[in-house]
């Protein structure tokens, strides 16, 4: 029941013939004043559409949707046709109040005017009972399932929109796609909304250096996260909700949660952007590409987008997606970030020709004394990597650099364990290099060669081991 | 507008997807449900969707917090309503009614509409699903925009004042259209209600 609903059994005036006349007459007098102030516009529709022209380019197009219409006002007509020549005023006040949109004094208006007036009375019962007809076909619709289908459509089109215009270079895709701003506004959706987490990242980093280039690195970055997102509001006055809710959180946040929220953003971010390029914790500030300065990025493309959780109980959705982009380096080897590139290369490429190239690379540095950086690297190549051509590379690049107690300890390690002879011999040969060269030939060494005589196959290996051991290779 | 739908508005219009799918989350119900009042057609308002927020994914570098994101999103959303309504039917070789053309004419729009009267009561014809389908016609046949002020009024409940922040329409004018939208439909049912 709408506030002041009107009385259909008591009329006061009922048996006041005269009375009723020259009320209503002064009613109407008054209340065309007030419609007229609030009433409907009959005039050009455009003149509204300047109150909110505040948007762009994307509604420019369509601005014609909401062009005036053409025709002049037309008369109020009911059914009866006896409305539009007397009360065309409370015809509108009737539609006005059903329409909940009269204020309080012009609702008491109407109803003290419908007491008075039969054909306004009957014109009120009918747009009340139309109207309760109208809302009871409401069309209902499974709106849930086509919301999750529709999202996932959406996704798929945004990914072959961005795969697209990554292509043709027109759209401006940021190349920080995990930067940190983003995340930290993730954790702030993630704290309103108690449940949106960084909950999966999952980095693989590569670096790819032409075997035909020195001086050039290519690297390529594959990142895994998982996020959340809010939902939206369900009640019908959506607007005013959505406002008094943010208006609400917005000052807690603001005042609150605000400052440590956007530094738990950054932390994530630092973690992120650390595991994205070199799988390490945060607190490491040099990455090689932070120093570089003749670096290119391509923007950020985002594969495999994949909604892990359309409709969560707690309202949120769960996603996951790959982003990855294309970097080139160009810089010499003996530089100390290019090495930095290049020791990752070696030790986490997936594909052995890679780190083969990239071993080359170094091996072909024209410092030696400056790839201390990525000695560790050869080192650990040497003697774990899974394919024996990429150990033997390594530990020949290992043999190009000063010889010193972490070299000695790789070679005898690699000839102690690694099961390709003719890594074996490298190593052998390595050491005995080094021995003739003067380094000292100590009880580790000798302890490992004499353990080699017993269990080595190899002759070569035997005979130089022997040699050693007899003192011939001082 | 608050923080955090700057901050995500900003991220999407630099590119970030996971910004803009946050954005997507926040709004797009109100979006589908209008689209499917507005068409009762899954297909189209599946259609409807993907257009509004591929619109603006693509002009939200443009967008410039002129106005309040949610305002921007429902005036695309009014606007592609229309669009797509008006190119279906240009794809299915509608012609416009005159009706539309002229924006209402209530006797053009009551030659589309099969009246029946034979039932006693009005109040069960009310209830009955044949009465429903004679509205469900008519405000098929009320011209476009009367249609989504209507649908936007009636059936998803905005008040007027949001209607026309969303559409960016004066209010006045939106009142007309549901006046004359109103006017349509008692005439459109005339039949039904004479014994009223």
């Amino acid at each position: 029941m709408k506030k002041n609903e009107f009385d259909m059994n008591h009329s006061e005036n009922e048996n006041k013939p005269d009375m009723k006349r020259k009320e209503i007459k002064s009613e109407l007098h008054e209340t065309k004043n007030e419609v007229n102030a609030n009433s409907i516009d009959y005039s050009n529709a455009a003149n509204g559409s300047n109150a909110t022209d505040s948007t762009n380019a994307a509604n420019n197009a369509n601005a014609a949707n909401f062009a005036p219409p053409s025709n002049e006002p037309e008369e109020h007509n009911d059914i009866t046709g006896k409305i539009s020549l007397t009360h065309p005023e409370f015809a509108e006040m009737i539609f006005l109040h059903l329409a909940d949109e009269l204020t309080e004094e012009e609702t008491k208006k109407l109803f003290d005017h419908i007491r008075l007036c039969e054909s306004c009375k009957k014109e009120f019962e009918l747009q009340k009972e139309m109207l309760a007809a109208i809302k009871s076909t409401n069309p209902d619709f499974a709106v849930d399932e086509i919301l999750a289908a529709s999202r996932k459509e959406l996704s798929d089109q945004l990914r072959s929109e961005i795969f697209i215009t990554e292509t043709s270079g027109s759209q401006p895709v940021s190349s920080e796609a995990l930067n940190s701003e983003t995340l930290a506004s993730e954790a702030l959706i993630s704290e309103k909304h108690s449940s949106a987490t960084i909950i999966n990242k999952e980095v693989k980093t590569a670096a790819t250096a032409p075997a035909t280039n020195l001086s050039t690195g290519t690297s390529n970055a594959t990142a895994t996260a998982t996020l959340t997102a809010s939902t939206t509001a369900k009640k019908p006055d959506f607007l005013t909700k959505l406002k008094n809710y943010f208006e609400r959180k917005e000052t807690f946040t603001q005042k609150f949660l605000a400052p440590s929220l956007a530094g738990a953003g950054g932390l994530a971010a630092g973690i992120l952007l650390t595991l994205l390029f070199f799988g390490k914790s945060s607190g490491e500030k040099d990455f090689f590409f932070t120093n570089i300065e003749n670096s290119k990025e391509s923007r950020t493309k985002i594969a495999n987008v994949m909604f892990k959780d359309t409709e969560g109980n707690d309202g949120t959705i769960s996603f996951t997606f790959d982003a990855y982009k294309r970097i080139t380096v160009t810089g010499s080897p003996d530089d100390p970030n290019i090495q930095k590139l290049l020791t990752y290369s070696i030790l986490n490429e997936k594909n052995p020709g890679t780190r083969l190239n990239s071993i080359n690379l170094v091996n072909e540095s024209y410092d030696k004394k400056q790839l201390e950086g990525v000695k560790e690297a050869l080192i650990s190549a040497a003697k774990s990597d899974d394919n024996p051509g990429v150990r033997l590379q390594a530990l020949k690049t290992l043999a190009t650099l000063p010889f010193d107690d972490d070299i000695k300890k790789a070679c005898l390690h690699i000839l102690s364990h690694d099961n390709s002879p003719g890594n074996r011999i490298e190593a052998i040969n390595t050491l005995v290099r080094a021995i003739k060269d003067g380094f000292k030939a100590d009880d580790e060494i000798k302890s490992v060669f004499k353990q080699r005589l017993d269990e080595e196959e190899n002759p070569y290996i035997i005979i130089k081991t022997k040699s050693v051991l007899e003192g011939k290779e001082m | 507008m608050d923080e955090v739908t700057r901050q995500l508005v900003e991220s999407a219009a630099r590119g970030e997807v996971t910004a803009f799918e946050a954005l997507v989350k926040k709004y797009d119900r109100k979006v589908i449900t209008l689209a499917l009042k507005y068409t009762r057609s899954e297909e189209d308002a599946k259609d409807i969707y993907q257009e509004v927020f591929i619109r603006v994914w693509r002009s939200l570098p443009d967008f410039g917090f002129k106005s309040e994101f949610s305002t921007w999103l429902f005036r695309v959303t009014t606007n592609v309503c229309l669009t797509h309504l008006d190119k279906r039917k240009r794809h299915f070789g509608e012609e416009l009614s005159a009706e539309e053309e002229s924006d209402g004419d209530p006797e053009e729009n009551r030659r589309h509409i099969q009246i029946k009267s034979d039932d006693p009561s009005p109040l069960e014809r009310l209830k009955s699903s044949e009465i429903n389908n004679e509205i469900l016609k008519a405000v098929d046949l009320l011209p476009d925009r009367q249609k989504l002020v209507f649908t936007m009024k009636y059936y998803e409940e905005f008040k007027i004042s949001e209607i026309a922040e969303a559409t960016g329409l004066s209010q006045g004018t939106i009142k007309r259209y549901l006046f004359d939208a109103t006017n349509k439909l008692k005439h459109a049912l005339k039949q039904f209600y004479q014994g009223v």
